[in-house]
């Protein structure tokens, strides 16, 4: 499916090898699917974040603040343009005075402290009054063909209120408390590809600063944290007047945009099966080149061990009350102390030393310190790895179904790739307690307690597993030697879960391969893996199904790109 | 006139098919037929507005063919051109071998359209298809047709009865043929009567809302002050 075995396409990051060893494969579906390794990945350099930096850098693109008409009270809006070599994107910021009683990160909120939207261009005035009549009202008002995405942003009251005070009275906010909170402001939404009258993602993906998925809603996010810095500093100028100070850059960049993610984002990676293939298996192609290196040169293991103790930085700074990730963070607070011990008895020049500390955290380290360990591993390797990013999308639409496959045929399929969720009982009550639903109230996605709440007519189709079991058992009652076409005919109700096997033959990592409709599910660990492409840090789940998380911080600003590192910056600078 | 973006398009083709009753993986065959019809600037999702009021969550082994050689009968009702037109996309290979078939009394016809298209572009082979006075030509990718897209949809549109649907494989377009253009812009417009209605079938997959699901179906509280 994916052409990662083009010599041509990625020329320049074909795998240094040169032993007769056996080359090291992907690694099996069986492992990386699971929920619990998914729910532990780490973002790395294929993050869609730092591959936005990255070329917000190599394509000089410049920003310009084109208005700020935001009065005393933080009322109005402001526009800040960005500009490649192609093209123009505006960030069209709207601020608001919120009441404290109306600020929710739930999706059924109707107000928020800031909304935002990208045009595509430079708006003109009519556009901003069109917009001005919309935006702010987010999922009830409408944008348009020219507009990217949409979002909106609340304030962290009390870091908001530090750092206004701070300035006002002539002070730097003190930075221990900017870390322990990350960001001024959290976007609870940032929606994209035609939502709410939205230019679709196809109608741009030939763009090339939208090849890779997600680049226009990063944007949105990074320039959102460049307002949020400006509109800080002008609320301390109204509340201090001459005595206040400017926010030191070197503080302002400490500070992220923080995210708070709801279920939305969990059925996003089952109903793009085909996507989520291409990033795991860029993903896991990263580690495969890397573990085939013969030999790592003393520059290139230097990088590993600089990311890795900038690494424990941020882990030290990442907390969570959640019972589950404060274990998970002690756990890999732990590994990755026992991972810098282990290093000084590797001796260099080691022959496959990237796989022979990959099979001994194997073997030594808890999951989420494996994965964190695989980042790590990739980050000296710019140039077996970042040429992969061209792979990360995928066609939009259906995969058709051959109907001509024999029944016999996709029976093995079904038995090859969803061995494990054929050993499931599916008519015991745990095993499918929950069912997923969108509420009528603001068609906010939901996860219910199926034989409590009268949800079950409403299931959305969620559930893979279990429905491939009961297509395995339709199946099984019929004639083998016929086709898919004959089968469907009398089953049209197995149709979706026929395309999703046979999709599974071409792409194993499209499944997740755990039960999503268990008692026992923790839902956040699939928003977690969704974040983590995106590049997120610190996840911080407020409960098993709400997450909050922080990006960008420590990123450089839009007009510190030419000068300041714009690929690494997502670890914090040594202590 | 509403602007859609193609997008929001699929996603309340998907929904309203599965209001009238669908299966999903028909919901999804229905995006890609409501799609392929708006590229070419016809009545996509008017013509499956039209068709899941018929169907109206009956079941749905008395829209699916019987199919008898080289035709395909009712077994009471009209046929689903949804699921003829899957049948068709799943036997590709099979049907280019025959020279031609016959699906009798076919519900919102324009449905079968582009699954015919799809099937001639799978098995390489023109496909001719003719109910009413409309004659169109599958050929390499590209439609032909006797008469121009616009008027074609118009008419469908005025008259969207039952109609038996006769394909003929091997026949190339004749030079009388007027050749269709795809559009580049997936966006669709819809008549505010249209969305309305396909917004009142999409409705019924949304669960109603209850202050159980609402505090605990997504997990947070509703305050976030800190």
């Amino acid at each position: 499916m994916l052409p990662i075995h083009t010599r041509g396409m990625l020329n320049s990051t074909e795998p240094r090898q040169t032993s007769s060893r056996d080359v090291v494969q992907r690694r099996p579906a069986d492992v990386v699917m699971r929920l619990d390794r998914l729910g532990s990945m780490h973002q790395s350099r294929l993050s869609f974040m730092r591959i936005l930096t990255r070329r917000l850098k190599t394509e000089k693109w410049s920003i310009t603040q084109k208005s700020f008409c935001i009065d005393e009270t933080g009322v109005g809006h402001a526009t800040y343009s960005i500009t490649g070599p192609h093209n123009t994107y505006t960030l069209v910021a709207f601020a608001h005075d919120l009441p404290p009683e109306q600020r929710s990160d739930r999706v059924i909120a109707t107000a928020w402290d800031a909304t935002f939207t990208l045009y595509d261009g430079i708006p003109s005035e009519e556009d901003i009054s069109r917009l001005a009549a919309n935006v702010p009202y987010q999922e009830a008002g409408r944008i348009s063909s020219t507009e990217l995405t949409l979002a909106r942003a609340n304030r962290s009251v009390r870091l908001w209120e530090h750092v206004v005070a701070a300035l006002a009275q002539g002070h730097q906010p003190d930075a221990n408390q900017i870390d322990s909170v990350g960001y001024l402001m959290r976007t609870t939404a940032v929606y994209g590809s035609g939502k709410f009258g939205a230019t679709d993602r196809q109608a741009v993906a030939g763009r090339p600063e939208f090849s890779v998925p997600f680049q226009a809603e990063m944007l949105t996010v990074y320039l959102i944290r460049t307002f949020v810095r400006d509109l800080v500093q002008h609320m301390a100028n109204v509340r201090g007047g001459p005595a206040t100070v400017q926010l030191d850059p070197d503080l302002a960049r400490r500070l992220g945009i923080g995210n708070s993610t709801g279920l939305g984002m969990a059925p996003f990676l089952i109903n793009h099966p085909q996507l989520f293939n291409n990033w795991i298996t860029v993903r896991e192609e990263a580690l495969a080149r890397v573990r085939n290196i013969e030999f790592v040169s003393e520059p290139e293991w230097a990088v590993f061990k600089d990311v890795l103790a900038r690494t424990r930085v941020s882990v030290d700074a990442w907390h969570s009350a959640h019972p589950l990730q404060a274990e998970k963070i002690q756990q890999l607070n732990r590994d990755l102390e026992r991972l810098d011990t282990y290093l000084p008895g590797i001796r260099m020049p080691t022959h496959y030393l990237w796989d022979r500390l990959y099979e001994w955290a194997v073997s030594e380290l808890c999951v989420e310190a494996q994965e964190c360990l695989v980042s790590l591993m990739m980050e000296p390797h710019a140039d077996l790895i970042d040429g992969l990013d061209a792979c990360m999308s995928a066609p939009d639409g259906a995969f058709r179904i051959d109907g001509s496959m024999p029944v016999s045929r996709l029976r093995q399929c079904v038995e090859e790739h969803y061995q494990w969720a054929l050993k499931v009982d599916w008519d015991v009550r745990e095993h499918c307690a929950r069912a997923w639903y969108v509420s009528e109230e603001k068609l906010e996605p939901r996860l219910g307690e199926r034989f409590e709440e009268p949800i079950e007519e409403y299931e959305q189709p969620l559930a893979p597993a279990r429905d491939v079991c009961r297509l395995h058992d339709a199946l099984n009652s019929f004639d083998a030697d016929n086709v898919c076409a004959e089968f469907l005919l009398k089953h049209p109700e197995h149709r979706h879960a026929v395309r999703r096997v046979q999709l599974m033959d071409r792409a194993p990592y499209a499944e997740i391969r755990d039960n999503t409709i268990s008692a026992s599910l923790v839902p956040f660990d699939m928003l977690r893996c969704k974040l983590a492409f995106f590049g997120a840090t610190h996840f911080d789940p407020r409960s098993d199904r709400w997450l909050r998380i922080c990006l960008y911080a420590n990123a450089p600003y839009p007009e510190e790109t030419a000068s300041r590192d714009v690929d690494t910056w997502v670890y914090p600078p040594p202590h | 006139m509403v602007d859609l973006s193609a997008n929001e398009a699929a996603s309340l083709t998907k929904l309203a098919a599965r209001g009238a009753g669908y299966p999903w993986g028909l919901c999804e065959e229905a995006v890609v037929a409501a799609r392929w019809l708006c590229s070419f600037e016809l009545s996509g999702m008017q013509a499956l507005l039209s068709l899941c009021l018929r169907v109206d969550q009956q079941p749905l082994s008395t829209f699916t063919p019987q199919i008898e050689g080289t035709t395909w009968k009712p077994v009471s009702a009209g046929l689903c051109p949804l699921i003829c037109g899957s049948a068709l996309s799943d036997r590709a290979a099979l049907i280019a071998a025959r020279s031609s078939i016959t699906i009798e009394s076919v519900m919102s016809p324009i449905l079968l359209l582009p699954f015919v298209a799809q099937m001639s572009a799978i098995s390489a082979t023109s496909v001719q298809l003719s109910w009413n006075d409309f004659v169109l030509v599958c050929h390499a990718d590209q439609i032909y047709a006797n008469r121009d897209a616009d008027d074609f949809d118009q008419r469908c549109m005025n008259d969207d009865e039952s109609a038996t649907v006769a394909l003929q494989m091997h026949i190339e377009p004749s030079s009388s043929m007027s050749e269709w253009s795809v559009r580049t812009d997936s966006r669709q417009n819809l008549l505010p009567a249209c969305l309305h209605k396909l917004q009142k079938l999409a409705q019924r997959t949304y669960a109603p809302n209850t202050e159980q699901s609402r505090l605990l179906g997504a997990g947070a509280g509703n305050s976030d002050n800190d």
